[in-house]
């Protein structure tokens, strides 16, 4: 168990140095010169007749770090980046790291609330739909999940607003006002990814279900619940969990989308709130964290996975 | 598989109302947005601020917004470039991710694997983010977010398109194209890429619903449609500060966003769905226990009485959605099985002999059912009963034995827990006995201690088959069914099984249905034979006076068919 977690890790870190040149190069490749654009809007959003001075460019060049050739332009933002240095917000001119680290808690507090509320409602449609397949149940529990992989969480999220906190005034609406601040938001993000789970789980429980070993487990006189519990959930939950970077992708992704509907102050807002001054150094770092926190999730699940099927365990004993 | 897939979508549509609605809902949509310029003449970025946020009427159905704009014609011209948006980035992202899947999965290689790293590290990031990211750093606007788009999806089209090519690639007759010459372009443009038609189309439904969606959240964060321009996403944007005033902004875009994703998801979920009509293993009703009606007590085997017996026992096919609705399957089928005996039932394959066996465990599941006579355990007729009072029976007073042991055991369990919770679910053992009696029938069976704290993918089939009977004989039932026990076993652990049903059934007095299509094997254990074909019995009788003097012209043609005997009488040799 111990050479599969150091092999995954290893495998995670290679991932995360991918990430790294992705980010670095994708400032690069866009067409344009970055420096220059920030200038214009900065001085003049929208038009583009300012005259720029040759100097101002070359010295936001170099503190963009695009000088030089590019190999050692990378290494140069690798070290700064591994001592912890994410560069300075062009708009605020603090160190980003710190402007980041003061939302992180925000957008873990709303992933995990929105991880509660989706397998709240992913696990009991999921299996309600595979234990009563092709009944009302099944047919109730799949409408449900079609309409919330439909409903586009930006468009939930203000119909929620307006249904709680305008008319019914029983939720705040925007930002943190306290504990029940999170109930919306977490709502619309959890439902959003509930689908996919509950779609996955479904498929893959009544696969488990219509294996030879449920027939036999059901030939040995088993209750209703050691049935589901101990013989059929376990082996559905492992497809499920190799799919589920599908869902942590939706979750993170979705994250951005809610935290600017509700001004939840996390980091995704913070990279909205970026993007219309064009501060390059901050959609990079906000990117480099997400991508960070995306392969760490795979990596805890990957670890779990193998908790639950021995069949990989002894295989790790055996080859590891 | 692209004219399987409109064939399924025809038929679906033609029992489902709800689909022919969207899709007629969805289609006038779309060809409002295509004619937009016919049907309305208003400009949707024309302003009056007279005419501010006016609730819908009739020169105005959908209102207007904080501008004076018509939202109707917004929405329909803003339709143009929202579907025209996930049209191009469709194309892109399907022509990138085919063509590089097609070329990594065919050439393989330096190229394949150069792919599969920037296919591995663009998959490092979460879809959307990543989106984001792209879209922020190149400024926003149309182009920006198609690229945006297609640099996050394509990855995953590439990798599933480049399993389809190396399955494609090495089918027969590409490669006898290859071996005959054939130029490299032929064969990619013809053979691969004709078969992976199905496949792309299937997977462009599938996503469809997923890159709208992904597109609509862009432009409703800024990143697409500069503002005077109208697009779905970004007019929700604009709306949501104004709800409570203007409610028509949002919902007008929100709903045409969410039927159109909506109905690209309903029918990929049709397109998708080849899971019914499995059979479910468990009770009907999972959450209310049924009433037990019986509480049945086999009696221990000592009368003379039959321990099961068949009367008269007719099978159909009843359910209507089967292809085989109001087909046959066992036809006034009677015999039955005495204490301490043990029962041969020969039959071909679809003789409906495996029907019977399920039959004596209560496990008949639609689409079978049975429609005529009865099925007796010890005298008491079953017909009333629910599954819980079948699940008393089984594993308690019936055990089961079936054919493959490969796949009778669940995976995940350890095998001492697979054996003991038989004993654990009936009480039939003392809580203090039990580690004593996993023990006893662990060497019952020949298997070593060890076998306990072991996972099934450890043991070897013939092993895992011992599990399978310890499993059925650890509460000493008075009947054990035995399906085909060792048709999936090499011919030498067939044997030691064999032998191991027959020992065990005489140490403790078990009655065994044997159920097999091998006569060989029949011979070894049974005491009389059953011989069935196209669900009747065609001929019972002791296994000595059936296989010495066979009456029926069927039984005949089997005894001949035995290979290397010449009507000889048992013992017959495995």
């Amino acid at each position: 168990m111990l050479t599969y977690a150091v092999k995954r890790a290893a495998a995670a870190l290679v991932a995360l140095l991918g990430t790294t040149v992705v980010v670095f190069l994708l400032l690069r490749i866009i067409p344009g010169d970055p420096a220059t654009a920030v200038l214009l809007t900065m001085l003049d959003p929208g038009a583009g007749s300012v005259e720029l001075s040759m100097a101002d460019i070359e010295a936001l060049q170099a503190e963009l770090g695009l000088t030089g050739p590019l190999p050692v332009q990378y290494l140069e933002w690798m070290g700064e980046i591994l001592r912890g240095n994410l560069g300075t917000s062009l708009r605020s001119r603090q160190p980003i790291m710190g402007e980041l680290a003061t939302r992180i808690p925000g957008t873990l507090t709303l992933a995990a609330a929105s991880l509660g509320v989706m397998l709240a409602i992913a696990i009991p449609c999921g299996v309600l739909g595979a234990l009563y397949a092709g009944r009302p149940t099944d047919h109730l529990s799949r409408a449900i999940s079609l309409l919330g992989e439909s409903l586009p969480n930006f468009f939930l999220g203000v119909l929620l607003v307006y249904l709680f906190a305008l008319w019914l005034r029983w939720l705040p609406s925007m930002g943190w006002q306290g504990p029940d601040s999170i109930v919306l938001p977490a709502l619309t993000l959890g439902t959003g990814i509930a689908a996919t789970t509950a779609r996955l789980l479904r498929s893959s429980l009544l696969d488990t279900l219509s294996q030879p070993f449920m027939l036999m487990a059901e030939a040995k006189g088993l209750s209703r619940g050691r049935l589901l519990f101990r013989h059929a959930l376990r082996p559905a939950l492992i497809p499920v969990m190799t799919a589920s970077s599908l869902v942590l992708g939706g979750l993170l992704g979705g994250a951005v989308v809610v935290e600017t509907v509700f001004a939840w102050p996390g980091v995704g807002r913070y990279m909205i709130e970026a993007i219309a001054g064009r501060d390059y150094p901050v959609i990079q770092g906000f990117t480099l964290f997400m991508a960070t926190l995306f392969i760490v999730l795979n990596f805890i699940v990957d670890i779990l996975y193998r908790l639950i099927d021995p069949r990989i365990r002894v295989e790790v004993r055996r080859h590891g | 598989m692209a004219d399987r897939l409109l064939r399924n979508l025809a038929a679906a549509l033609r029992r489902d109302p709800l689909g022919c609605v969207l899709l007629a809902l969805v289609g006038t949509l779309v060809l409002l947005c295509l004619l937009a310029p016919i049907v309305t003449r208003t400009d949707p970025t024309a302003t009056d601020f007279a005419r501010m946020l006016m609730p819908p009427s009739a020169e105005n159905w959908l209102g207007t917004d904080d501008f004076g704009r018509d939202v109707f014609a917004r929405l329909l011209f803003g339709g143009r470039t929202s579907l025209g948006v996930a049209a191009v980035a469709v194309m892109i992202v399907m022509g990138i991710g085919v063509v590089a899947g097609i070329v990594a999965g065919y050439f393989g290689g330096a190229v394949d694997l150069v792919l599969g790293k920037l296919i591995d590290v663009l998959m490092a990031f979460p879809r959307l983010v990543l989106a984001i990211a792209v879209a922020a750093l190149m400024g926003g606007g149309i182009a920006s977010l198609i690229v945006a788009i297609s640099v996050v999806a394509w990855p995953a089209y590439a990798r599933i398109l480049r399993a389809f090519t190396l399955q494609v690639a090495n089918e027969g007759y590409v490669q006898a194209a290859r071996t005959l010459g054939t130029p490299v372009w032929r064969i990619l443009g013809g053979h691969v890429a004709l078969n992976l038609i199905g496949p792309i189309l299937v997977l462009a439904m599938l996503d469809l619903g997923n890159l709208i969606l992904a597109i609509s959240a862009l432009s409703f964060l800024g990143l697409g449609v500069a503002p005077p321009g109208p697009e779905w996403g970004s007019m929700l944007n604009e709306g949501r500060a104004l709800i409570e005033i203007a409610p028509w902004m949002v919902l007008a875009p929100g709903m045409a966003i969410f039927l159109v994703v909506l109905s690209a998801n309903y029918f990929a979920d049709i397109a998708r769905d080849s899971t019914e009509g499995r059979a479910v293993h468990g009770p009907r009703d999972w959450i209310a226990p049924s009433r037990p009606v019986a509480r049945p007590e086999l009696p221990s085997p000592n009368t003379k009485e039959p321990l099961l017996s068949f009367e008269g026992v007719t099978v159909d096919v009843v359910d209507p959605r089967s292809p085989y609705c109001g087909r046959r399957i066992l036809q006034e089928v009677s015999f039955w099985v005495r204490p301490r005996e043990c029962v041969g039932l020969i039959g071909e394959s679809g003789s409906g002999k495996s029907t019977l066996a399920m039959l004596a465990m209560g496990l008949t599941r639609p689409p079978l059912a049975l429609t005529g006579g009865a099925v007796l355990l010890s005298g008491t007729n079953t017909a009333a009963w629910r599954w819980d009072d079948w699940r008393g029976v089984r594993g308690r007073h019936v055990g089961l034995v079936n054919q493959d042991p490969l796949s009778a055991l669940n995976p995940v369990l350890t095998i001492g827990d697979q054996i003991s919770e038989v004993m654990a679910a009936h009480d039939a053992v003392p809580t203090g006995a039990r580690a004593g009696r996993l023990r006893a029938v662990v060497d019952d069976v020949g298997l070593p201690a060890s076998v306990v704290g072991r996972y099934p993918h450890e043991l070897s089939g013939g092993m895992r088959q011992r599990v399978v009977i310890a499993m059925a004989i650890v509460n000493r039932p008075a009947l054990l069914i035995a399906d085909e026990p060792t048709t999936a076993l090499d011919v030498s652990t067939q044997r030691r099984i064999l032998d191991l049903i027959r020992d065990l059934g005489q140490q403790y007095g078990l009655s065994v249905l044997f159920v097999s299509h091998d006569l060989r094997v029949i011979a070894r254990v049974a005491d009389r034979v059953v011989i069935l074909r196209e669900g009747r019995v065609v001929e019972t009788g002791t296994t000595a006076a059936v296989f010495a003097a066979p009456r029926e012209p069927y039984t005949r043609a089997l005894m001949a068919a035995i290979p290397g005997q010449h009507r000889q009488p048992q013992p017959v040799e495995v």
